[in-house]
């Protein structure tokens, strides 16, 4: 009874989500949820990581902003076809990752965090001052996905890697791999002595997360079509993190539920832009404190609740 | 031909010895107690068997083969499970996945393959009667059923050999009853050879076919249990030397 509720309320989304631009042609209202769907499937990615297998990556920017690039770059200076390079731009962070994936591998907690912020500071000073190519901090004009397409274009195209990007991980966290990344957080020593080879999931872990997060990357540029090094920039990954720890880490809604809460809040916000930092740490610090499963588990506490509620009311 | 063997291990951590120049010798189906006071380098001598750490020198031979230096999940994949003395059980996941997890991955670490696990996990888990607590997650258990959760979860990799760290450990008089017989039960079963440390002296002298002793990461004694009790460097090594 419960389980279908939830489905027709999934399935009530999805169809509202699939027409909206018909139904509420609305450009800014669009707009914002072609950002939510895009900065959903980075949120999602990094929780890979961070919620499921306890890696403290704080480097998630430059996955995002390695895709950008390697996507605008080729694009613009080579003419590859913008669909064709958003996926080469993937498959560049994927690689990345590699770089950053192996030196993190022997570390634990707080210097995994260390590492792979510097990582993401080293790659933004790259893109900043590599003006031959990048163009630094006058930024690059990215081309368009398609010429001449449309918000509504990008907001199906955004759409569509989000419901790719939960499809995939819904497929990998319901399989062993899914088992395996909650095992290595809870204990890797554990996990190791029961057969498990730690480095080779972590690695796939970080492989996966980065090419979401490099096409969700490529994406935002060609959709914004101005990119700066500033997309690399720590504030990128603070926004992530407290997208994820309000929505509630370790959990595949979580991200999603708080990105779209967060983009939609911070525009309404928008008349106090200069404090917006100060917000978000509040957020934190609350979520931290009332909320430590994020919201979406404050959401299943009061469903639980009402149905105790209910079950009450049902006896008497 | 016994079926684990260690000869001249050798673990220091700066310039401690953990284990110095060791050898030892189990053979198949026997359950062996390590004993030894605190400190005396047992748990080092596990890791090294277990892939943890990596002996300095010396060899380490399982089934004929040379082991030393092989990561742990290897080991584990040859045939040599492990519990820890600080239980570590995944405490998000149920019981059952727990145990998936051991009978999944056990021999192999592919992430990809079909076969499932399932009913391997759920044989370990009426072996060690955790039936009825599958759907539990482990964070609600107590301390004797974590342990037997570990159990399970090493009994689904299909090992071989067990090293058991202080199984018994912090477990009241039936806990630790039931625990002696199921890890008779492992070998008559089974046939799995047990090598356990163990502080619970009644555990020791009543399963166990053989004890070695080490104090100073050397092995002092070894022999039946009976014997070893008596050995007058065992003695000393625990209560220290007689003055009068």
């Amino acid at each position: 009874m419960k389980g279908s509720l939830k489905s027709i309320l999934l399935l009530g989304l999805f169809l509202l989500l699939s027409f909206f631009p018909f139904l509420f042609p609305d450009p800014y209202l669009i707009h914002l949820l072609i950002l939510s769907f895009i900065f959903s499937v980075l949120v999602s990615n990094w929780n890979i990581l961070f919620g499921y297998m306890g890696i403290f990556c704080f480097g998630q920017q430059a996955f995002f902003g390695i895709g950008a690039y390697s996507s605008a770059l080729l694009a613009l200076k080579l003419g590859v076809p913008v669909p064709l390079s958003i996926v080469f731009g993937g498959f560049v962070a994927s690689l990345s990752s590699i770089l950053i994936g192996l030196p993190t591998l022997r570390l634990q907690g707080a210097y995994v965090a260390l590492v792979t912020l510097a990582f993401a500071e080293v790659m933004r000073m790259t893109c900043s001052n590599w003006v031959g190519m990048t163009r630094g901090q006058l930024g690059l004009t990215v081309t368009a996905l398609i010429p001449g397409a449309g918000r509504v274009g990008y907001y199906y195209v955004a759409f569509l890697l989000l419901l790719l990007s939960t499809i995939v991980l819904l497929k990998v966290m319901r399989s062993s791999f899914g088992y395996v990344t909650v095992a290595i957080r809870e204990s890797q020593e554990a996990a190791d002595s029961l057969g498990i080879n730690v480095i080779k999931y972590k690695i796939s872990a970080f492989l996966l997360s980065s090419f979401m997060s490099g096409l969700a990357g490529a994406l935002y540029a060609h959709y914004i079509r101005i990119l700066t090094p500033d997309i690399m920039s720590l504030h990128l990954m603070i926004t992530i993190l407290v997208m994820g720890m309000l929505g509630g880490i370790g959990t595949l809604p979580g991200p999603i539920l708080g990105t779209f809460v967060l983009t939609f809040l911070s525009e309404y916000l928008r008349d106090f832009a200069q404090f917006r930092f100060i917000i978000y740490g509040t957020l934190i610090i609350l979520a931290v404190l009332f909320v430590p499963g994020g919201l979406v588990s404050g959401l299943r506490s009061v469903e639980t609740k009402l149905k105790g509620k209910r079950c009450q009311e049902g006896s008497s | 031909m016994p079926i684990l063997q260690g000869k001249g291990l050798t673990k220091a951590f700066g310039g401690v010895e953990a284990v110095s120049n060791l050898d030892f010798s189990i053979q198949e189906r026997a359950i062996v107690g390590l004993i030894g006071p605190n400190g005396a380098g047992k748990t080092t001598l596990f890791n090294l068997v277990a892939g943890a750490f990596r002996p300095q020198s010396g060899r380490i031979r399982f089934l004929g083969e040379e082991i030393q230096g092989l990561k742990p999940f290897e080991i584990c994949h040859r045939g040599i499970g492990r519990t820890f003395q600080i239980v570590k059980p995944f405490n998000t996941l149920t019981v059952l996945e727990n145990a998936v997890i051991g009978a999944r991955f056990g021999k192999s670490s592919k992430i990809f393959d079909s076969f499932d696990p399932t009913p391997i996990a759920l044989d370990a888990l009426e072996f060690v009667g955790l039936i009825k607590e599958k759907d539990l997650l482990c964070d609600n258990l107590n301390m004797g059923e974590k342990k037997r959760v570990e159990l399970a979860r090493v009994l689904a990799t299909a090992p071989k050999v067990v090293l058991l760290d202080e199984v018994m450990a912090g477990l009241n008089p039936v806990e630790t009853d039931r625990v002696m017989s199921l890890i008779q039960k492992m070998r008559d079963e089974k046939e799995i050879t047990v090598f356990m440390i163990e502080h619970v002296m009644k555990a020791v002298m009543g399963i166990s076919d053989q004890v070695f002793v080490m104090h100073h990461g050397e092995k002092i004694a070894e022999g039946l249990p009976e014997m070893v009790v008596k050995d007058q460097a065992v003695i000393e090594a625990y209560l220290g030397e007689r003055i009068i």
